[in-house]
């Protein structure tokens, strides 16, 4: 046995694992060899010196503490009696979330689809003559007037179309 | 995803059970005699105190192995609370055909594993890690021990560090194994279990850890 499959079977060797002709052969090649030897002591005062050391012990509040997160933790499950209805409650929650999120994207991209062209441009002259009036505004001082448009012209058609309104302002 | 979660349902079942008297120590325990999975049942039949039992006798194991694998000591107790914790709240869906102590060490070795990863991933727990290890080396000299010579402590402490931090230096996966078996004196199937990976794995990563432990240990101990 080389150094190499010492190594390899090291493991085997400390746990006992060994049959009887392998632990012969690692016997004798440990007494032979003084590198493996010395890994093979290093290993068990290593061991041995981490064992020797005293436990840690767990702060003298650590059961209040962990007493003090399981009440925490049943309070926070009491709240909620009915967890299966709150799941429910959630899921279909998100179901209506989606849904709304999908009919809204159909919705414009059919819109879309019947963006009015040039062609169908529609040019209205309101029926009444449009008037708007100054007021004065005091509350910019910078911009003391403010226009407010005396009526709104609507055109209402049933195809869609984009509207030109020609306005002419009353000068005050 | 947590690994350290049970597989199944996440409800947790109160009515036979009083959580102001879990964890409260008994002054005598009835449950000192009998063996986990007895104390276990006893809990699952509404007895809080027989949860108490199981606190007392893990805390103290699942703290070193936790300190051992992370190497933070506040930080394990927290993640040892956190473990009896799932512990309570998992314990109705436990499979019973298998060994307590196993699952437990399951969980508390999932949930150092995942320390181990945020902390990789935040260098803000780094750092802070780093500056405590930083001020623990830098504490004055403490002589507890009045019998032995001051030179004989020293070496005996220096030691000690030397050794906790060979462990330190060992690859996660070889260091959870190395410290299951050798101070935990874990058998390779229970290793194999708490670890999540069969048993030639578990061989292997052990043989590389005590080659590696005994290689970094060997020149500090000349």
């Amino acid at each position: 046995m080389d150094c190499s499959q010492f190594r390899d079977s090291y493991s085997d060797y400390a746990d006992g694992l060994l049959d009887e002709a392998a632990e012969i052969e690692a016997c004798r090649h440990l007494a032979a060899c003084p590198s493996c030897r010395r890994l093979d002591v290093a290993l068990h005062r290593g061991v041995g010196t981490l064992r020797s050391l005293p436990p840690l012990r767990a702060h003298e509040d650590f059961e209040d503490r962990l007493q003090a997160r399981i009440l925490r933790e049943c309070m926070g499950r009491r709240e909620g009696p009915f967890p299966a209805l709150k799941l429910f409650v959630g899921v279909a929650g998100a179901m209506a979330v989606v849904v709304a999120a999908g009919v809204a994207g159909w919705e414009l991209s059919a819109r879309e689809s019947e963006e009015p062209t040039s062609e169908n441009t529609v040019r209205a002259v309101p029926r009444r003559a449009p008037q708007a009036r100054f007021t004065r505004d005091t509350t910019y001082g910078h911009n003391p007037f403010r226009v407010i448009p005396a009526f709104q012209d609507t055109v209402l058609s049933g195809a869609p179309a984009r509207v030109e309104i020609t306005v002419d302002w009353m000068v005050p | 995803m947590d690994d350290s979660q049970p597989v199944g349902g996440d409800q947790v079942t109160l009515t036979t059970r009083d959580p102001k008297a879990a964890v409260k120590r008994p002054a005598q325990g009835p449950f000192a005699a009998l063996d986990d999975s007895r104390v276990v049942q006893a809990f699952l039949d509404g007895d809080a105190q027989a949860f108490t039992e199981l606190v007392v006798r893990y805390q103290t194991r699942l703290l070193n192995f936790i300190y051992r694998t992370i190497g933070d000591r506040e930080r394990a107790e927290d993640l040892v609370q956190e473990a009896f914790v799932r512990v309570y709240r998992h314990l109705h869906r436990f499979d019973q055909s298998r060994k307590f102590s196993t699952w437990i060490y399951t969980i508390a070795s999932n949930l150092a594993k995942n320390e181990l990863r945020n902390r990789s991933r935040n260098p803000l727990v780094l750092f802070q890690t780093i500056k405590k290890e930083w001020e623990a080396d830098h504490r004055p000299l403490q002589f507890e021990d009045t019998s032995s010579r001051p030179d004989d402590l020293y070496r005996k402490r220096h030691l000690k560090e030397l050794v906790e931090w060979s462990v330190a230096q060992l690859p996660e996966h070889h260091r959870v194994v190395f410290v299951l078996r050798e101070l935990e004196g874990k058998s390779y199937e229970e290793i194999a279990e708490i670890a999540g990976c069969n048993l030639g794995t578990v061989k292997s990563r052990l043989n590389r850890a005590r080659n590696n432990f005994a290689t970094i240990i060997a020149p500090l101990l000349d």
